[in-house]
């Protein structure tokens, strides 16, 4: 080493100065490999087999798969946890293959076992971890299956009692549960959920974050994310400021009226489809005498009174189209109904005044109609909307009470029947009809955590639906539920508002976000570019 | 003792090492100050200066480039607000538009026509910002166009026609703001739907502003940087003002950076203009159908950043060379304050190697450098004061090596006792010198040199003797302690002065064993003698160093003395020995001849043993010839009893028939002498063989009209003849049909005869076999002489005569191709009769036995092995199997010299026996050579 060795850790350490110095000083995020999403609400519970809110099943889908799954944006059915099936038994025996090498988070193996217990905790009432009320929306949908029985390992045999279609779309969203983390956690698996979908479950802390991570042992295309982090920031500004800021990546309900500006900006991008969903005002059918909506009169009325296309072109600033029935255009089985409800005030306060001679309503009286405080993706301004159908309802001399409420209370208070008229919406979610016209209108569904929230009970009605579910041809499966639509359009449980398109907001160096038809972003193909000026 | 005790001690030479050729020294020690001070000047500015100013630089430049990272950052961050602020004003726009749509009274103002607007927007006008508003009603009619704000000139273009797409949408109740290009110049528009309480379309309200300078003035104010804003053209406005307060010039934008923007991509450079340097950022502005309208810049001074540069550069500059110069001046300081002592120290090294140990160095200041002055010196005094003890050292170790040798060399005990004292008193200017020799228990006074006190005149022998006899106490006391005495004066001792006043040697006394114990065994002392020396009284005492040189001579002495003594004690012990071989040499003689007589009684004993399995072996043998002679005498016994009879009964029968049927008889007895053998040599057919012929014979008897077909017949079928032999038995007949029966019981006879003669020929055979085998097998008719034989033909006639006794035991033989091999055949076959024999009853009479034989590869020898699958020989027995007298068999059964003579026939032949053994196989192998061995081994 010459003289000036002792220089040369000096000249080193300098040179390291240097390099730091010249690093580029834009990262903007201490962590590229996560994603942040910013979401009005967070979600209730993260067992979906017991939850219906729409965050709540966004993230279940993250961490928990079916046997069978959509085909990115659409709702054709593709093998997901399952690799074939066969219908045996004039369609009462479905066999599925499953797919072997499966793993969950917490390291079990998937197989038939695992199957069989995911239904059997929502089905046998005696399963030491049955799931008792919560599962009411899922054994309603999965009611016809009478036994699942594991034939080997990877094969399942589900018994059904009857011929019943929807079920590969139900099994589509029926998330196949860790039996170990189950057992373990027993009531608080809702809190320390176990799947085998692409993320897994980080942490949870209510009504701010949600934070799940890349699984690296998943069985199919891994994830690009390394993280997702939900935030719950509730006021739509924050959202956009956040967004704008680059503090979140992904806002989701964005309020119209902010639309413009994310479109706008350079640098912020609207993701949007159209949504698998309906937004509706319901009436409360339980109720009898004339201080309710019992007379068809009425109730027509109020279809009368509502003026669609102002609702979707002012309060849904366009992203959305007027509803006729309860079913999307896009679903297939949507059909328009013969019978349908213009606006026309004229006709709809003669038929107000022929309810009250007739003795059956009660003008007098303030009825409650209750709404959300919160956006939903069918409901972006719920209370925009509320008003203009209370001023419309003001203009045939009903008067209304307005009930705002958070999602969860809303709910529950709707469960309870508390409303005479109630503004809230569906999220389709097996992409079938049957999971908006049997969930929504079949009286197997009035009981309590009910779906059916106008309460609405008609033999006919039913008994299509079922047969319904029993065919398994699809176009006679469609007329079945033409003429349900038809029926419906006659007894106007509800009043149809609006089906929605979705709408995300997001960076725009965050690339491939693509919805779903529930509008969730599909988050295992969403990627980060790299930070350019 | 050790090894090295025994070393001789010549091998040790001293000799005058050289000293080490000095360095030489610099001519000039001038310029080694010099040097030195110059590379202490520059050590000391790259070691304290050089890291300081590299730091210092790079710290500068770090923090320049973070000025103008922090620069960007900040042209990065205004344009985020700066757009935030321009699409908020557009989204504002929006907002205005929608309330001033929802604005209470304006549908009804609609309802009142253009006065009822105008009255409508004077109401408003104090809260709207400056914007060009237009109305129109519900079929698209422009019913009022108001600039708010004044300043029409800016408002001109800005307005929207009836047809407008945005006019249509806003009748279909949409609501929407964009930002379009009039021109150069970007105007930002919304519209809103008019409605009444129920929703119903009254109208359409559009709000246009243009987003010029102006504007721009306004996000300026919001922002603490200029802005830009302008078409795609290129051309944007701007906020900078000249010094009169004007607005600066719009500027045109390199079409790269242009075409970048409206590609969506954020550009910052930095730009020049006529009113300075600066650094720009730039996004691009679409519309709502997303595509590029405008671009909107901020644009930040970059002179701060400028002069921070100067200014840091300056410093730098400035400071690193007062730096550098403060140090050099400090480098000469004390370079020159280290450089002199160090010169100095230098010379005295020099001085010091060149051997001048006088040479002194004085260093003032108490500082370190005085130190090592003084240590120098210090080292200097020390070191002559060594080197000349060195040399006494030096000279004393000579003379003792010297005489060590001296006495090493003698063995006559007496003159070695002389050779120490002389040595001693030599080397360490002695008094008295006196040696005492243990003999017997006690010490005698072996040798003793003295002086008189006063003078340094020897005494004579005699009176240096007694001098020592005076000092003998002391000199037990330390053969008994073996620990070496010193005295400093020894007169004055209380113990011992009396004695050494005595022997005149009241001066430094020292008295050392002559140990030669081994060490570490205290067990054995052995204390050869003792020494003692002793100088006058008033010479110097003894040091530690003359007693260690004392030590080591003592014992180079002792070892002397030892030698000495053991030569005494060789020389007298050899003679004794010869003595003790000569007796013993008689002794062995008579024993000798003794065991030769033992020798032939044991051979005598042997030969009779060996005969005496001979006749053992005999003995076994003629038991299995008397049975296997047996069998073949019984058979033909019982033959010999039927005979007679049949022979009888064929001789009447022909004499009856030759009577009964002459003309036929001739025939007849041709047919039964030609038949008769033939049958004897058949086999007998079975019952069913014979049943068969029996029908088809009697078929053609009948044919023949013999009488009794039948009976004739099965007895003509069971002597085995056939239809053919039937028809010669007819034709034989002829006329004499009636006599068939007689006939063929006439046949049935000679057959018998036949049959019978055959029998009692194969068992004289057999006996004829036997004899033949005794007799090959004793070699009766042959002399016992070498001949070359066929080792088969041995082994064959032992099998043959043991067939007996192997009769349930499976042989199977392996013979090879072997050559005719010259051995004594009786001998030889013994050795088989011995192994086979063995084999037997190792197997207990049943199993299987093995022979093989082979001829080696270079055919110099053949191999016989025989093998039995019995239990097999123990290990610890088959070593021992050979011995004579050894065996496993129950006591009577066997003499136990079987394999033992066995062995020793092999041996005679020059062969050799050994033996395998496992569980199931052992096997014995004979290996005998095929060349005649000219004089044959014979046995010891």
């Amino acid at each position: 080493m010459g003289r000036f060795g002792a220089c040369l850790p000096i000249l080193a350490m300098a040179g390291l100065i240097a390099c730091d110095a010249g690093a580029n000083p834009h990262v903007r995020r201490r962590d590229p490999g996560s994603l942040v999403v910013a979401q009005a609400t967070g979600p209730l519970k993260l067992d979906p087999v017991r939850v219906t809110d729409n965050e709540s099943i966004e993230i279940g889908g993250l961490l928990f798969e079916g046997l069978v799954r959509w085909k990115p944006g659409t709702t054709d059915i593709r093998p997901g946890l399952a690799t074939a099936w066969e219908v045996h038994d004039n369609g009462t025996r479905w066999r599925f293959r499953l797919r072997p090498g499966v793993q969950f988070h917490d390291g079990s193996d998937f197989d038939a076992d695992a199957v069989v217990f995911s239904f059997e905790r929502l089905l046998d009432p005696k399963h030491p971890q049955a799931l008792g009320d919560d599962g009411r929306y899922w054994r309603s949908l999965m009611r016809p299956v009478t036994k699942v029985t594991a034939v080997d390992p990877y094969t399942v045999d589900i018994t059904v009692s009857r011929p019943y279609a929807p079920l590969l779309g139900n099994l589509a969203m029926f998330a196949i549960v860790s039996p170990m983390a189950v057992r373990r956690w027993g009531d608080a698996f809702k809190e320390h959920p176990v799947g085998t979908g692409p993320f897994k479950f980080e942490s949870w802390s209510k009504r701010e974050h949600l934070i799940v991570q890349k699984f690296d042992r998943y069985w199919g295309t891994p994830a690009v994310l390394e993280r997702i982090v939900f935030r719950v920031v509730i006021d739509a500004r924050q959202r956009l400021i956040e967004l704008e800021s680059g503090s979140v990546d992904l806002a989701t309900s964005i309020l119209p009226d902010e639309q413009p500006f994310v479109e706008l900006h350079p640098e912020l991008e609207l993701h949007h489809t159209p949504g698998n969903d309906v937004s509706y005002l319901a009436f409360n059918m339980a109720k009898r005498g004339p201080s309710s909506f019992a007379d068809l009169r009425v109730r027509r009325a109020i279809a009368h009174a509502i003026n669609k296309e102002p609702i979707v072109k002012l309060a849904y600033q366009g992203r959305a189209v007027a509803a006729e029935g309860p079913l999307p255009p896009s679903q297939w089985g949507y059909h328009r109904p013969k019978q349908r409800y213009g606006f026309d005030p004229v006709r709809a306060r003669q038929l107000v005044d022929e309810a009250v001679k007739a003795g059956v309503f009660d003008r007098s009286v303030t009825y409650k109609l209750y709404a959300l405080s919160t956006p939903r993706p069918y409901l972006a301004q719920p209370e925009r909307v509320a008003r203009f159908i209370q001023a419309g309802l003001d203009q045939i001399g009903i008067k209304t009470e307005l009930i705002m409420q958070g999602y969860s209370e809303h709910r529950a208070s709707l469960e309870r029947g508390e409303h005479d008229l109630a503004l809230f919406g569906w999220i389709g979610d097996t992409g079938d009809p049957d999971n908006f016209l049997y969930v929504l209108f079949h009286s197997d569904n009035t009981g309590t955590t009910a779906q059916n929230l106008a309460f609405y009970r008609d033999p006919v009605v039913d008994k299509l639906l079922t047969d319904a579910q029993a065919e398994v041809e699809e176009g006679a499966r469609s007329r079945l539920y033409r003429s349900v639509q038809e029926k419906l359009a006659e007894d106007v449980p509800w009043v149809p508002i609006a089906h929605s398109e979705y709408v995300v907001a997001g960076r725009s160096e965050i690339q491939n976000v693509l919805l779903s038809p529930l509008g969730h972003p599909i988050y295992a193909a969403i990627y980060r570019a790299s930070e350019g000026r | 003792m050790t090894d090295d005790d025994d070393l001789p001690r010549s091998r040790f030479r001293l000799t005058t090492r050289k000293m080490p050729r000095l360095v030489e020294t610099p001519p000039h020690s001038r310029k080694l100050r010099l040097r030195m001070r110059t590379k202490l000047v520059v050590a000391m500015v790259i070691a304290a200066l050089f890291p300081v100013l590299v730091v210092a630089l790079l710290a500068t430049q770090v923090i320049l480039s973070n000025l103008e990272t922090g620069l960007r950052d900040d042209a990065q961050r205004q344009l985020t607000v700066g757009l935030n602020l321009v699409l908020r004003s557009v989204e504002r726009l929006g907002d205005e538009t929608v309330q001033l749509a929802d604005s209470p009274g304006l549908s009804e103002a609609m309802a009142q026509g253009r006065p009822g607007l105008e009255r409508w927007i004077a109401r408003e006008e104090s809260h709207v910002p400056s914007t060009r508003l237009q109305v129109f009603d519900a079929n698209g009619a422009l019913v009022l166009d108001h600039t708010l704000g004044g300043a029409d000139a800016r408002f001109a273009d800005a307005g929207v026609m009836p047809d407008d797409p945005f006019v249509i949408a806003g009748r279909t109740w949409t609501r929407s703001v964009s930002i379009a290009q009039v021109g150069d110049r970007l105007i930002m528009r919304s519209v809103s739907p008019v409605v009444d309480s129920t929703l119903a379309l009254r109208g359409v309200l559009v709000l246009s502003t243009p987003l010029d300078g102006d504007f721009a003035d306004g996000i300026k104010g919001a922002l603490s940087a200029d802005v830009m804003i302008g078409g795609s053209s290129g051309r944007l406005a701007v906020t900078f003002r000249s010094g009169l307060g004007r607005r600066g010039e719009p500027i045109a934008l390199p079409p790269d950076d242009l075409a970048a923007v409206l590609a969506g991509k954020r550009v910052i450079r930095d730009l020049d203009t006529d009113d300075g340097q600066y650094e720009i950022a730039l996004a691009g502005l679409h519309d709502r159908g997303d595509r590029p309208v405008g671009l909107i810049g901020v644009a930040l001074d970059r002179e701060p950043l400028a002069a921070t540069k100067t200014l840091a550069v300056r410093t730098l500059l400035f400071g690193g060379g007062g730096a550098i110069l403060f140090a050099l001046v400090i480098a000469g300081f004390w370079s020159r304050r280290l450089g002199s002592p160090i010169a100095r120290l230098h010379r005295g090294a020099i001085a010091v190697s060149r051997g001048d140990l006088d040479h002194r160095i004085d260093v003032a200041g108490g500082d370190e450098l005085s130190d090592l002055a003084t240590a120098f010196n210090q080292m200097t005094v020390t070191l002559k004061d060594n080197q000349a003890r060195l040399a006494a050292r030096m000279r004393e170790i000579v003379a003792l090596h010297d005489a060590g040798r001296a006495v090493s060399s003698v063995i006559d005990l007496d003159s070695v006792s002389r050779k120490i004292v002389d040595a001693v008193a030599r080397t360490f200017d002695l008094q008295l010198a006196a040696l005492w020799l243990n003999e017997g228990g006690g010490l005698r006074t072996s040798a003793a040199r003295a002086r008189r006190a006063e003078v340094s005149i020897s005494l004579a022998a005699d009176d240096a003797l007694a001098a020592a006899d005076a000092l003998r106490p002391i000199a037990e006391h330390v053969r008994n302690g073996r620990l070496p005495l010193r005295l400093v004066k020894a007169g004055e001792d209380a113990e011992w002065g009396s004695h050494a006043r005595t022997a005149g040697a009241p001066g430094p006394l020292v008295a050392l064993p002559l140990d030669r114990s081994r060490p570490g065994d205290s067990r054995q002392p052995r204390v050869v003698g003792v020494l003692a020396v002793a100088r006058a009284q008033d010479a110097r005492e003894f040091s530690e160093a003359d007693l260690n040189l004392l030590t080591t001579f003592a014992d180079q002495a002792g070892a002397a003395v030892e030698n000495a003594q053991l030569y005494q004690e060789v020389r007298g012990a050899s003679e004794e020995l010869e003595k003790k071989v000569r007796l013993r040499t008689a002794e062995l003689t008579a024993i000798n001849t003794e065991l030769g007589r033992a020798l032939a009684d044991l051979r005598d004993t042997q030969a009779q043993l060996v005969l005496s399995e001979r006749m053992a072996g005999l003995g076994l043998l003629v038991a299995g010839v008397a049975h296997e002679i047996n069998s073949p005498t019984a058979a033909i016994r019982g033959s010999i009893d039927g005979l007679s009879g049949a022979l009888a009964r064929v001789v009447r029968r022909a004499a009856e028939l030759v009577s009964r049927a002459p003309s036929t008889a001739t025939a007849i007895t041709r047919f039964q002498e030609a038949l008769a053998p033939q049958l004897a040599e058949r086999a007998l057919p079975t019952s069913l063989i014979s049943r068969k012929t029996a029908r088809e014979i009697a078929a053609l008897l009948e044919t023949a009209k013999v009488p009794e077909a039948q009976i004739v017949a099965a007895d003509f079928a069971d002597l085995g003849g056939t239809v053919a032999d039937a028809e010669l038995l007819v034709a034989a007949l002829g006329e004499a049909r009636s006599h068939a029966r007689e006939v063929v019981a006439s046949l049935t006879d000679q057959v018998y005869l036949q049959r019978t003669a055959s029998t009692v020929r194969h068992a004289v055979g057999q006996i004829q076999r036997i004899v033949g085998a005794l007799k090959s097998y004793s070699h009766l008719d042959q002399q016992a002489t070498r001949a070359a034989a066929d080792l088969h033909e041995g082994l064959e006639t032992t099998l043959a005569l043991m067939h007996h006794a192997l009769r349930d035991i499976v042989v199977e033989r392996h013979y090879g191709n072997l050559p005719r091999v010259p051995v004594y055949v009786d001998e030889l076959n013994q050795v088989w009769t011995n192994l086979i024999s063995n084999a037997q009853q190792a197997m207990q009479g049943k199993g299987k036995l093995t022979i093989e034989t082979a001829a080696t590869d270079a055919e110099d020898a053949v191999c016989v092995r025989v093998i039995d699958d019995g239990p097999g020989v123990p290990e610890d027995v088959l070593s021992r199997i050979f011995e004579p007298f050894f065996t496993t068999k129950p006591k009577g059964e066997g003499t136990g010299l079987g394999l033992g003579i066995a062995r020793k026939i092999v041996d005679k032949h020059g062969g050799e026996m050994r033996c395998e053994s496992r569980p199931g196989r052992t096997m014995f192998e004979v290996r005998l050579p095929t060349a005649a061995i000219g004089s044959p081994r014979e046995s010891s």
